[in-house]
């Protein structure tokens, strides 16, 4: 009777038990931001943290999505191992970096480098796309089909803040006293003479 | 000599405000202000963090086949762990193809489903319209997923199956192959693509 009962209670578990945790080869992300502030001409570093709660080690790599490609710094795809059963706190830290360009255009009075303004008037300069993690493909998929990957992602959007600044006028004032400070100069040179 | 003296002077003085006016350009602090206010700030924040994983089935991180296929037209041929659990007779017919959502995640997901173009090393391919795939997060039987609510398998971006699958939740795969009549002998890969995004994103590209 009592091995009947066992019996019944491991029949019954394996009815209960959800089929997902015989899953056991996965990854995950955790991410803090979805947006950030980031200025032009300089590099912006987010932090992500991988992690792989399941029952196999498993090795990941961080990819952006291509809309943020041509702005990440560097290889961003360097495969990192992760062992079993690393939960989220333990999450292993990875710095995406990114350098965004100069994106808004000068207003200046000689070429694009002299008495130059700022004024923000271009609409805003947005980079839409995801940082995702994935699982190197794996499996052939026999004679005819195919191999799988998997991967979890977390939306990013870059948004480039303008920095308005007035017209620069100090080339101009740094030219007249220079020349009036030569002019000077000469003039009393050639009157002492 | 005292008219020299005067120009000198007064060239000096130009020179004079002139470099006091650039340097306070610069220099902010040297800038005339009025009486000085006192405030007291206090820092305040929040961080809001979500962290999700998924795992797939070992029957699908295996890869999926449809095997060897010799009687052209195929159609809708099964992918080989379709209806093949054998795990115990409970599973019987259901697919050994899915994705589970870790208990470790603190938001829903909706998973993404896409794949590489279907050819031979030759370059021989199979239009992905001829590559069929279905989800269902809640059951997984004979009937479920289904062929007839079944979608073709796109390139170029995701296209999204189920949504809002929770943490602990667990999304059911199943593939079918159809083949032309004329299609050139050889054996066709590819690469599928499953991803979850956090619940109400785009899937992407």
């Amino acid at each position: 009777m009592g091995i009947m009962k066992l019996a019944a209670i491991v029949l019954l578990c394996l009815l209960v038990v959800p089929q997902g945790v015989l899953a056991a080869k996965g990854v995950g992300i955790v991410w803090s931001t979805q947006t950030e502030a980031v200025a032009e001409n300089a590099r912006h570093c987010v932090t992500y943290g991988i992690y792989n709660p399941w029952d196999e080690d498993v090795t990941a790599m961080l990819s952006v999505s291509s809309a943020l490609r041509p702005v990440v710094v560097g290889e961003e795809s360097i495969p990192t191992f992760l062992p079993a059963e690393t939960m989220h706190e333990d999450a292993k830290q990875i710095n995406l970096c990114f350098y965004v360009p100069k994106v808004y255009t000068d207003d200046c009075l000689v070429g694009n480098f002299l008495f130059c303004e700022q004024t923000c008037s271009e609409p805003e300069v947005r980079y839409d796309g995801e940082v995702i993690v994935m699982e190197a493909p794996s499996g052939s998929g026999g004679a005819m089909g195919s191999s799988t990957s998997m991967g979890v992602s977390a939306p990013l959007t870059l948004r480039v803040v303008c920095n308005k600044y007035p017209r620069d006028y100090t080339p101009l004032v740094v030219g007249v006293i220079v020349v009036i400070g030569a002019g000077g100069y000469y003039y009393f040179r050639k009157r002492k003479k | 000599m005292d008219t020299e003296n005067k120009i000198l002077g007064l060239l000096a003085a130009i020179l004079v405000v002139m470099i006091v006016g650039t340097v306070s350009t610069f220099i902010p602090q040297l800038q005339i202000t009025g009486a000085q206010t006192y405030t007291q700030q206090t820092e305040s924040n929040a961080t809001i963090q979500y962290y999700i994983s998924i795992s797939s089935s070992g029957n699908l991180s295996d890869g999926i086949s449809f095997g060897t296929i010799t009687t052209l037209p195929a159609t809708d041929v099964n992918a080989t762990k379709n209806y093949n659990s054998t795990v115990n007779d409970n599973w019987y017919n259901e697919t050994l193809y899915w994705i589970a959502v870790s208990s470790d995640s603190n938001t829903p997901v909706d998973l993404c489903v896409k794949g590489d173009r279907f050819n031979t090393s030759g370059g021989e391919e199979i239009d992905l319209t001829n590559y069929n795939w279905s989800d269902n997060a809640t059951t997984n039987n004979y009937t479920w997923p289904d062929l007839a609510g079944s979608y073709n398998l796109t390139n170029e971006s995701y296209l999204k199956g189920s949504t809002d699958v929770a943490a602990g939740g667990t999304n059911y795969y199943r593939f079918w192959l159809s083949v032309p009549a004329a299609q050139a002998a050889g054996t066709y890969n590819n690469t599928v693509y499953f991803k979850a995004v956090q619940a109400g994103q785009a899937c992407g590209t």
